[in-house]
Parts: structure tokens; sequence; C-alpha cells
């Protein structure tokens, strides 16, 4: 069963629904009984990242699913802000981050007629040589849906899954074996989003 | 053909259960059911939908998330909210139906704190600020709340800075005379705002087709808003659900 985990900071009814659409049972996860039942974890965020650092750390949930994610190496996705936190910081807040993936948060630049927040749509540009389980046809033909001012920038490019363009070349997603971290939203993202999050619940590594 | 990085959004307009299309916001002529136009949307694959609540009574009661919910679950795209929202608890509860935004119109010029408590709470990409005016005989754009029944005194520019300070995600820029005439949008005003501010601009009202979208492409808008174009079909204005195939066709490489 895939775990969507209900801290208080992340749109969970559309993650359940959309898992539900193409075929998975999808639940949201509230306690650490819950959680330890899951085969594939999701971890939304909306917000600000101390917002939801903060909400996290108070769910309660924080302990067992480092355990899930670092021990049982069960797979876990990372929505928008959900992604951010697998790093180390973010220039958005003081909190540190589950630092699961070394990378950190920065802001848009402030450029002339750059838009900030970038919202809207746009491809995912493979990241490098290396084919991953994402890498279909179906996913790099279509459009994901992006709302951030923020973005991730991992220290190491093997953790660099896709990039996408918003005036610059930003970093859309990031993985580390059992770990995908993603910055747009698969579940707003019609077809091809679903598609993503059928792969993702597809596959146990990436 | 060139693409363009707009998203180009329809919006439903309900008063009580009806979807309606309204002219300079008021006489809503009935379209049909709500849940259904955002079934077809959602298989034409939008860029996003907006749902807006006009009816009479909404503040006398609560939102109706019944609908709302109803509505949120036909759509896997992002989906926006407005109309009556005027408390936090509200926006939370509106976020966890399935809401991806939450436009802030009326609220903002009563003075309480609700944008700038949203933004903090849910972060600045949840809340957009609605921004309803009208140009009169070639005035300056006059300021109007409560779904254009009440005239606001704040000077337009003044608010506008109001609003970049507040720092929302983005701006909901309706003309109130524009909306329902399909004469044509009001260039004007949208390139004074989009280039007033950092933060994304959507437009919305008289936005008859492609040629248009280009016009406020070169103004530097994020997004268009529309209604008539997506639920009128040909001269007599029969209801057809549609999303213009040129409209399609041009979007599909917004990041090109």
């Amino acid at each position: 069963m895939i775990g969507v985990l209900d801290y208080g900071a992340g749109n969970v009814g559309s993650v359940i629904r959309a898992f539900g659409h193409v075929g998975f049972e999808c639940s949201p996860v509230v306690t650490e009984c819950e959680l330890k039942r899951c085969s594939h974890l999701v971890l939304p965020g909306v917000g600000a990242f101390d917002y939801c650092m903060d909400a996290l750390a108070s769910s309660g949930l924080l302990h067992e699913l480092i355990a899930r994610v670092v021990k049982d190496k069960i797979p876990l996705l990372g929505v928008c802000v959900g992604a951010q936190m697998l790093g180390r910081s973010s220039e958005e807040g003081s909190r540190k981050g589950l630092n699961l993936i070394d990378m950190e948060c920065i802001r848009f630049p402030k450029w002339p007629n750059l838009k900030i927040p970038h919202v809207g749509w746009a491809r995912l540009h493979q990241a490098s040589a290396t084919t991953n389980t994402f890498s279909t046809q179906k996913i790099l033909s279509g459009r994901f849906y992006f709302t951030h001012s923020y973005y991730m920038v991992p220290k190491y490019t093997e953790n660099v899954l896709f990039t996408s363009t918003h005036e610059l070349h930003f970093c859309s997603a990031v993985y580390k074996e059992n770990i995908i971290g993603v910055q747009f939203h698969p579940e707003k993202s019609h077809r091809t989003g679903l598609e993503f999050l059928r792969v993702f619940a597809s596959n146990e590594i990436y | 053909m060139r693409s363009t990085k707009l998203r180009i959004v329809p919006v439903l307009t309900i008063d009580k259960e009806n979807l309606v299309k309204t002219y300079s916001f008021s006489e809503p002529r009935y379209i049909g059911d709500p849940v259904n136009a955002a079934r077809i949307f959602n298989e034409l694959e939008v860029d996003e939908l907006v749902l807006t609540d006009i009816s009479s009574d909404r503040y006398q009661r609560e939102l109706n998330f019944r609908l709302i919910s109803s509505v949120a679950s036909e759509c896997f795209m992002p989906l926006t909210y407005g109309g009556g929202v005027t408390r936090e608890d509200q926006v939370e509860k509106l976020l966890k139906v399935g809401i991806e935004k939450v436009i802030i119109n009326s609220a903002n010029y009563r003075g309480d704190k609700l944008s700038a408590s949203c933004i903090k709470s849910f972060g600045a990409q949840s809340v957009i600020i609605g921004v309803d005016y009208r140009v009169i005989g070639g005035s300056d754009q006059i300021l109007y709340s409560d779904s254009g029944r009440s005239k606001v005194e704040i000077p337009f520019s003044e608010y506008l800075q109001k609003v970049c300070d507040l720092g929302p995600g983005e701006i909901f820029l309706n003309s109130i005379d524009r909306d329902g005439r399909m004469e044509g949008p009001d260039l004007q005003t949208a390139r004074y705002v989009s280039m007033s501010t950092e933060m994304p601009v959507t437009v919305c009202g008289g936005v008859r087709g492609l040629d248009d979208i280009r016009s406020l492409e070169e103004c530097g808008v994020s997004g268009v808003a529309a209604t008539s174009l997506f639920v009128f079909w040909g001269t007599h204005r029969s209801v057809l659900i549609n999303y213009p195939k040129e409209i399609r066709h041009i979007r599909h490489y917004s990041d090109e």
C-alpha cells in the first residue's frame, strides 16, 4: 500500500485520488503504526519550508519515516516542498532538512522579467546519460505543473534526475537509490503526471 | 506556430449550484452543471481551472464545500477557488479538498489580515489576490469589491503597491467592463500591472481568442483567463464546453 504522510502541510487528498485513478491502493498516514504497513511513501509539502519541517517534527512520524526509508529502503517520493525537505537546508528558512540527499534549496534570482514564483507547465529534461525508470517516452514528451519560488541544488550531479527551464535551467527532480524528490506536482499534471505516479508505484528501485 | 509560456485558464462561475456566465458581473445566464464542465475541461487537459462562486448569499453561509469537492475530484490539474473566503480555516479546508490556490479579494479591503496570515501558513503559492476594477470613460482604474457590487475608495496604484508588499503567489486581474463582452481585453491595465511586479499576473475579461492571447503575452502577463471563449460556440453563443485547438496547440511546448 502507498502511504501519504498526513502531517498537516500538504495536499494529501489530491495525491491519494491520483494514485487511486491509476489503480493503486493509497491512504493517508497519520500514525507510526500505519507507516509500518506501507510499501511506498509520499511526502507532500505545501507552504513555507520551516512550517513544513515543524509540522513533520511535531507529527511524531519523523523517526519511523527515516527508519523505513534508510533502513528498510522503501521508496519515498517527496513532492514540491516535500522534495525540498529531503535536503540539508533551504534559503527560505532556518530549520534543518531531513538530510537524505546532499542538497540545499535557493530562491530564483531577481532578474528583470523573471516571474517569481514560477507558476506553470514545463517539460522534464533527462539530466545525465544514465537512464532511469522515469525516462520514458510518455514522461519526457509531456508537461508537468510547477509552482515554487525556491529550487533544489544537489551537491552531486549523480543525484539530479531531471532539469527544467524557467528562464534558467534548474533541477526539477532528484534521486538517490529509493528516494525521489520532484519539484513539480505529478498529481496535478494530467495524464503525464498520473503516468509518473504509476511508474513510482510500480517499482522499488529507479 | 510560435509557442507561448502563458497559462490559458477557463473560469467556471457558479451561482448557487449552477454554472453561469455573467455580463459585466451581472445578468448570470445558466450554462449547465459545473461538475460536468470540470470533467470535460479535465479531459481536454486545460492548463488550469478557476472556480468562482458569485452567489449573492455566499457571505451569509458557509462555502459550498460539497460542490467544490465534487469539482475538485474531477480535476487532475491545478484548481483555483474564489468567492466568499473570509477566514483562514476556510482556506485550510479548501486546500484539503484539493484546491491548489485560493483567491482572496473583498476581505483585503476590510483591513483584515487574512491574506498575510494565509501566505504565512500555506505559502505564497497558495494565495492569489483578486483585483476587480472598472475603467469608466477613460478614467483611472476604479476598484470594486463584493463581485463588483461596492466601489472601493482606494486609488488603484496605491492598492497595487500594497498587494506587491504582501507578496502573494499571483494577482488575478479582472476587468468588470470587459466581462462577457468578448470585445477584447484591457491591454493597458494588463501591461501596467504586470510591469509593476515580479509576481505572475493572470488577466481576465474580454478575451476573444488567439490574437488577444498574443497581445496579452506581449504585455508581460503570465496567465490568461476566460469564460465565454471556453463555454460558447459560434456567433449565436450556443453553449459548448471547448478549448480551441489552436490554443491547445501553442501551449504544448510552453518551456521551449
